[in-house]
């Protein structure tokens, strides 16, 4: 079933008096089913963070909708999406994101705490999230005293603390070591076999990656083709490598 | 490009950083100059003591407020602007700057900004020191007053900005001298998570204020000030001590008391945690925020209150009168005459008393004036004696004086000299000189008529050495006309018709005025209202650097809050709860300085009360003070919630996601 549906999304910057326009997003088509773990890859400029900023609604498009949850995003008034973003969306970024006057059991329950929850259910799940991302002993630190894997994990607990309709995350293993990233990307996993969460993941990791059902590959602001996970994470892993390969070498084609 | 290159462009790059803190010093070196110069200037001194309100310990006690005032400023200007520059040295010493090199940047930096402050602020002083002191003069109306720009001012100015900078420089580099490269780089994110706050050290700030409260309300309860120096000075050293304390360590309390309570603890949770940081690294700010609030308060509070309360200080004598002495051919009116001015007035005329009096024109051993402790020596006004059965008749007073023996009647408790100084004197009257054993000063509030006996005091004898004195030279006798009357407030033209009359080539005429209730009342009105516009001025001083401060402030972590309101708005906070959050924030920065400074205001009113006696009006005087301090208080909520929502636009026009 259909979560989040994308028309014709289009997104382009202006340069001075509009000459030097850049399209950063050309038409972009798309659909998201429930319970679905996707990946978006692609080089540098490809448009993958505009395309997550779009669907998030924390950017506006030039054209184009996005609907999740027959919601149309863009028809929302800032404050109706805000609120829409903290009940139904989850963030992960590659900076993590987290207040450093909070600790991170604080910045886990900040979400809950927003939306004014009794803090005996507030307790109860953050309890439940820590220990499900290993970070117990972290929850009364600092993110400033912690690893950027711990920081990573609690902010994956603080995305998902609320029950959203789906999870964004943008680079999260761009800021840390690949024992943490192993980590953090067994969480996003279990999150989603387990709670059947939906996550979309933006990437440069082909590892991360390899941890999707399904990849699609963008380039020029469009989407070129996807790749469905059909064999063990190994094998993914090896045709997102081979697909990355074909996508650079178009690249390389175009500048010659 | 030489590395002295790269140091010198990155210095151009953060010239706003350098000329905030340049002209907020520039700024405080001129308010300091001008209040110097204001308090050694001759004029206002005697005008200031004129008006009761001994200069001596009034400017002391600002001078210190205002030195610790310039000292808590200067270090945080400075140490935000080494702050911001952290990652900066860290980025030099990973490029191979050692830490002494970095160290002889900053004392250079310092040093070129440290004597451009001094000169242009001294020079920027020396300008408005001028017009300033004009003001004054033209207010108080001390037209022949001569401007002097007092070397001391220039002196203390100097030595004060330059131990200042010096202990900053030097705290500067203590402090970047624990610090390694990876602490540089990451200085900003660190403050934030040390921000620690402990109940304990608020509580102990609690008892250092309540110390200073009680040495307070102990100095407005006694009477003799100057023997209490000291300690009020550490006291108020002790009560700003304890307020930094409580400002820095609050949140623990608050932290404390809402974790004992979940809902609460949840509720307050990103306001807390903020506050926690804010009033940690805004200690500084706050803490001079309070120190000028406390100061806005005292000096306009205190100051409007004495200038509303005087018709009731007027009212402290139970009778309302019109005195003169008619003595040495001076006020020697027509018989009726001053009854039937009187009649005219409205006033409604009671009583008429004439009272007799002596005059001695050489006292030995007894001071002049009772203020001037110990002095020997020939009055320039003929000093009034009256006999015992006298002021019983005129005041109801019953003084034990035996033969031989003198007391001085005084009104102002302030004139009353030191036991150690009242000896046995030698008066005479050019006739007939008397040995008097002097027993000892009075106050007497309801004795008004000192103003018009030219010196401060009378003496006071018994009745044979009175009738002795009296028949020995009949021309140093004279009469104390004591004239009653129904409504103190409609005797004006009779003061202006006596005294226009009077014979003004006299040379005692000045000495003894036609007096009383009226006339005292405009002459109090008169100093108070320019006292209100002396002490208003530098309110408005005070007022203009907590702007500034706030500014600078707000300045400072806008670009902060903006990456905080992008992270907060990701999550889903909406634009009204980050806007409540600010106001949450700001108004803690104005609210703890409210409450402190009027802590702050409160202590130094009560000491300011007892250097100018009259306790006796306290009520009337603190519920004048009070409406003050409402009024105060309205206008800085006002004003805070217009800081907090430009404070407010600024962080959203900055923020990434809007």
């Amino acid at each position: 079933m259909a979560l989040i549906e994308v028309k014709n999304l289009i997104k382009t910057y202006y340069g001075q008096k509009n000459k030097q326009s850049t399209n950063a997003l050309n038409g972009v088509e798309l659909t998201i089913n429930e319970g679905e773990f996707l990946g978006v890859m692609g080089p540098s400029g490809s448009g993958k963070t505009t395309l997550l900023n779009m669907l998030s609604g924390i950017d506006v498009p030039t054209g184009g909708n996005v609907v999740i949850e027959n919601q149309d995003l863009f028809s929302m008034k800032a404050e109706e999406l805000a609120l829409f973003r903290r009940r139904r969306m989850g963030f992960v970024f590659q900076e993590f994101n987290l207040l450093d006057s909070l600790t991170l059991r604080e910045n886990i329950m900040l979400p809950l705490i927003l939306d004014k929850k009794p803090m005996s259910q507030i307790e109860e799940k953050i309890n439940r999230y820590l220990q499900l991302f290993d970070i117990e002993k972290a929850a009364d630190k600092h993110p400033y005293n912690v690893s950027g894997g711990q920081q990573q994990r609690a902010a994956v607990a603080r995305a998902l603390v609320n029950n959203p309709a789906v999870i964004f995350a943008d680079e999260p293993t761009g800021n840390i070591d690949s024992k943490s990233a192993k980590a953090v990307m067994g969480c996003f996993e279990r999150i989603n076999e387990d709670e059947k969460a939906t996550i979309l993941m933006v990437t440069h990791d082909p590892f991360a990656a390899s941890y999707c059902k399904r990849i699609i590959f963008i380039r020029d602001g469009q989407i070129c083709f996807e790749q469905l996970r059909d064999g063990s994470r190994s094998q993914f892993f090896e045709k997102i490598i081979d697909s990355l390969a074909v996508l650079e070498g178009e690249a390389d084609k175009d500048e010659i | 490009m030489k590395f002295s290159g790269i140091v010198w462009k990155n210095f151009k790059f953060g010239i706003r950083k350098y000329i905030a803190f340049f002209l907020c010093s520039t700024f405080t070196i001129s308010i300091f100059f001008i209040f110097c110069n204001l308090s050694f200037s001759k004029e206002i001194n005697d005008f200031m003591n004129r008006a009761g309100m001994g200069s001596e310990y009034v400017f002391s006690i600002m001078v210190i407020i205002l030195s610790i005032f310039s000292v808590g400023f200067i270090s945080y200007i400075n140490s935000s602007k080494n702050k911001s520059r952290s990652k900066e040295f860290g980025l030099y010493m990973t490029m191979g700057m050692t830490y002494r090199d970095i160290s002889r940047l900053i004392i250079l930096e310092d040093l070129v900004i440290l004597a451009a402050s001094i000169v242009l602020g001294i020079a920027v002083g020396t300008v408005f020191s001028r017009l300033v002191y004009m003001i004054n003069m033209k207010i108080i109306g001390e037209e022949n007053g001569r401007f002097v720009l007092d070397y001391r001012s220039y002196l203390l100015t100097a030595a004060i900005f330059i131990v200042i900078y010096g202990v900053n420089i030097f705290i500067t580099i203590l402090s970047r001298r624990k610090m390694n490269i990876k602490r540089l780089m990451t200085s900003d994110r660190e403050s934030e998570f040390t921000a620690r706050s402990h109940s304990g050290l608020a509580a102990a700030g609690l008892v250092l204020m309540a110390v200073f409260a009680s040495t307070s309300v102990s100095a407005a309860m006694s009477r003799d000030i100057a023997m209490k120096r000291i300690p009020i000075i550490l006291a108020i050293i002790a009560g700003m001590a304890g307020m930094y304390l409580v400002i820095s360590h609050i949140t623990g309390i608050l932290s404390a008391f809402v974790k004992g309570n979940r809902e609460l603890y949840g509720r307050s949770l990103l306001n807390l945690s903020e506050l926690k940081y804010t009033s940690k690294k805004n200690a500084n700010v706050l803490f001079l925020l309070s120190i000028l609030s406390g100061m806005i308060l005292l000096c306009s509070a205190s100051t409007f209150a004495l200038l509303s309360i005087s018709e009731k200080i007027v009212e402290r004598t139970p009778e309302q009168v019109i005195t003169y002495i008619e003595a040495f051919g001076v006020n020697r009116f027509e018989e009726g005459y001053a009854d039937e001015l009187v009649r005219e007035s409205g006033a409604g005329l009671r009583e008429h008393f004439r009272y007799p009096c002596t005059f001695a024109n050489k006292i030995e051993s007894v001071p002049a004036s009772p203020a001037d402790k110990g002095a020997s020596q020939s009055p320039a006004v003929p000093v009034c004696i009256i006999s015992r059965s006298t002021l019983h008749i005129m005041t109801g007073d019953q003084l034990a004086i035996g033969s031989g023996e003198a007391q001085i009647l005084a009104a102002d408790p302030l004139a009353v000299p030191s036991e150690s100084s009242l000896k046995e004197i030698e008066i005479t009257n050019g006739v007939i000189t008397k040995k008097l054993l002097m027993k000892g000063t009075v106050t007497n509030h309801n004795f008004s008529s000192e103003i018009v006996l030219g010196n401060r005091y009378i003496l006071v004898v018994a009745d044979e050495n009175y009738r002795e004195l009296e028949s020995s030279n009949k021309e140093f006798n004279g009469i104390i006309h004591d004239i009653r009357v129904d409504k103190w407030k409609k005797t004006g033209p009779v003061f202006d018709r006596l005294n226009g009359i009077r014979d003004n080539s006299n040379p005692l005429s000045q000495h003894f005025t036609v007096f009383g209730d009226y006339a005292g009342y405009t002459l109090m009105r008169h100093l108070y209202s320019n006292f209100v516009f002396v002490t208003n001025f530098i309110s408005i001083l005070f007022f203009a650097s907590s702007i500034l401060i706030l500014l600078f402030r707000q300045y400072e972590s806008t670009d902060k809050m903006a990456k905080k309101y992008s992270q907060l708005r990701k999550i889903g906070v909406m634009r009204k709860e980050f806007r409540k959050f600010i106001h949450t924030q700001t108004g803690f920065l104005f609210i703890i300085p409210l409450i402190l400074g009027l802590f702050m205001g409160a202590c130094l009113m009560l000491i300011i009360q007892s250097i100018m006696g009259g306790n006796d009006l306290y009520k009337e005087f603190w519920s004048a003070s009070a409406k003050i301090a409402a009024v105060y208080i309205v206008l800085q909520l006002i004003f805070s919630r217009a800081v907090s929502e430009n404070y407010y636009k600024g962080i959203i026009n900055k923020a990434s996601i809007k």
